[in-house]
């Protein structure tokens, strides 16, 4: 059983009449990143500041290691955070920000210089003691927001979208080197991000959120491959999403039907007849065939393609005008793209199977 | 080719108009005659009689010490209110930014009078400390205003990241905050010093006859006619304020080199 950092019960947060979290509960590992991942104003950032304390929750509670955060303030918890554009102070140099912590702590300076030291050579900035914020590159200041909040040596780090000021290439970079240095350092990460990819390849676990409510808490991998709501096949990746309704049940199959003469076989799983359901199939598992399969083979035509350079999306047309996105790696691209017409498969393992509209 | 010369003789006729009237007063405070109309030889003795007219003095100082003391006490009171304004929310506070205004709009006879009735009716002695109670009262939304201009732009998660990395309320203002203002008091403060500096009006009202500050006395003295004394101690304040605005235009484009340079 893994240790529990840091947990939240029944935590609810208003601003006036505008509920912003309602009820959340959630126990946090210690040692894992986790992953508050949602579109703006689903509440994320707003959790991370509760945990931090520059923010109180209107009700429940917060516990760090096991004792109660109530009335505790921001600067006497053990947790820091990066914040989104950093937040560096202008008028310090590098070696000032990074040992402000430890110097409203009143440690000795001689102690403070040799942590800084340590810090700065943790996020390979040696000899940028001297340099001020607007001397350094994005990156750079990302650097020195890390080691400013790591310097505290604290239990929790939160990080809050701490690279969407980032071109996409470092940004790459970074996700790394934060990885890295979680995985050396054996620290708690809570990140909040509003981008997908980020989340899959950086965490532990994901915790989706949607208007203030946790939609799924569990591993990037099983919230892509097993999604367990619309909401979530939607907002992870790319997916193909037909909703339907149990048309008819055949022992272990079940016809849903989409719309007029749109339908699709599925395994049957406890349906009744006109049970809704949902089903997500991502263009990357959508199979070409050359022959009609025994169930769910459709005819397509292709209507346009954007090159990604190892991979082509193609956005191609059903015969019952429903659109298709499928990823198709470049030389099968180029083989099929003057074809007239292609046939698509939907396997059985390809497809994830959503009960209800959820 | 025409048009560049209309335009250069009308750049030379805009500087003519302000600089002209500065030019003639250096050159007849070195003026041997003692009338401001003809220049007969060039002489140092009015900068002499200057340094030993006594009163001439005495105003000179009673200025320093006005201005230096309002400037001190407006800057403070205006940075502490200027980051009230700032960070909390009152009722009310959107009224109390515009009050701000007014006395920088009104004119100066009305503050004047309405200063000095206000002493009259606190029965407060006309003197030093009524003058510069009144040099405080006008400069203080000068300084409030050039420090919350600062403060607006300040990226609000730095109060944030202080407070989580440790640092109290009086920390944060002290370590964070307020050099993060310096640019926006010293400006504050600069406009306090120099209306202090050169008030008339204001002044005129609210000092006693033990407290003439230098701006007063030479309109005191001009009644009798402009005396060369009055352009070599005006030749004097120039040559000060000129050299203070020179260096301070110095440091600026320095560090603006800087920024240019990253």
């Amino acid at each position: 059983m893994e240790k529990v950092i840091v947990k939240l019960e029944n935590i609810k947060k208003s601003y006036g009449d505008k509920s912003i979290i309602k009820n959340l509960n959630l126990e946090i590992y210690e040692g894992e990143i986790l992953t508050f991942l949602g579109p703006s104003g689903c509440g994320k950032t707003t959790i991370l500041r509760m945990i931090s304390g520059l923010e109180d929750a209107t009700s429940g509670k917060i516990y760090l290691d096991g004792k109660d955060m109530t009335g505790v303030e921001a600067k006497d918890r053990e947790i820091n955070t990066i914040f989104q554009s950093y937040a560096l102070f202008p008028h310090m140099n590098v070696y000032d920000n990074i040992a402000f912590g430890l110097k409203m702590k009143k440690v000795p300076k001689e102690e403070i210089a040799k942590k800084v030291k340590e810090m700065l050579e943790l996020v390979k900035l040696t000899g940028y003691e001297k340099r001020k914020p607007s001397e350094l590159s994005g990156g750079e200041q990302q650097r020195v927001a890390i080691a400013r909040a790591l310097i505290n040596n604290p239990k929790v780090l939160l990080l809050d979208e701490p690279l969407s000021a980032l071109d996409k290439k470092l940004k790459k970079q970074m996700r790394i080197e934060l990885k890295e240095l979680q995985q050396k350092l054996g620290i708690t990460f809570i990140y909040v991000t509003h981008d997908q990819s980020e989340a899959l390849s950086l965490s532990n676990r994901i915790m989706l959120m949607h208007n203030g409510k946790i939609v799924e808490l569990t591993t990037p991998k099983d919230l892509y491959e097993h999604p367990k709501t619309k909401f979530a096949a939607d907002f992870i990746g790319d997916a193909n999403i037909f909703s339907g309704k149990v048309l008819n049940i055949k022992e272990t199959f079940a016809e849903v039907l989409i719309n007029a003469d749109f339908k699709i076989i599925i395994n049957n799983d406890n349906f009744k007849e006109n049970d809704k359901v949902t089903i997500v199939i991502r263009p990357e598992n959508i199979k070409l065939v050359t022959k009609d399969k025994d169930y769910n083979t459709y005819n397509i035509k292709i209507k346009s393609s954007i090159y990604d350079g190892a991979y082509y999306t193609v956005i191609a047309k059903m015969e019952t005008n429903k659109e298709l996105k499928i990823l198709l790696p470049k030389d099968k691209y180029e083989l099929l793209k003057d074809k007239d017409m292609l046939k698509v498969h939907f396997s059985f393992e390809d497809m994830v199977i959503i009960k209800g509209e959820r | 080719m025409k048009k560049r010369i209309l335009k250069n003789i009308f750049i030379i006729l805009v500087y003519a108009f302000l600089y002209l009237p500065i030019i003639i007063l250096v050159v007849f405070s070195f003026n041997t005659s003692k009338m401001n109309i003809t220049f007969e030889g060039f002489t140092l003795k009015w900068y002499q009689t200057l340094f030993s007219n006594r009163s001439l003095l005495e105003a000179f100082f009673n200025t320093i010490i006005v201005a230096v003391t309002s400037t001190f006490i407006s800057t403070v009171i205006g940075t502490i209110s200027a980051y009230a304004l700032n960070r909390y929310n009152f009722k009310g506070k959107g009224f109390i930014m515009k009050l701000l205004y007014i006395p920088i709009v009104i004119p100066e006879i009305v503050l004047g009078i309405s200063l000095l009735s206000v002493y009259t009716l606190l029965k407060l002695d006309l003197g030093m400390m009524t003058l510069i109670l009144s040099h405080i009262a006008f400069s203080i939304p000068f300084v409030i205003i050039s420090v919350k201009t600062i403060l607006d732009d300040l990226n609000p998660n730095l109060y944030d990241a202080s407070k989580d990395l440790g640092a109290g309320g009086l920390e944060t203002f002290r370590h964070i905050i307020l050099p993060s203002l310096i640019p926006g008091i010293t400006s504050g403060a600069m406009l306090a010093f120099t209306l202090s500096l050169d008030d008339v009006v204001i002044s005129y009202f609210t000092a006693g006859p033990s407290s003439n500050t230098l701006p007063l006395k030479i309109y005191s003295m001009i009644k009798t006619g402009i005396t060369p004394e009055v352009n070599a101690l005006s030749t004097i304040i120039l040559v000060v304020t000129f050299t203070i605005i020179l260096l301070f235009t110095l440091k600026q484009m320095r560090s603006l080199k800087k920024e240019v340079v990253r």
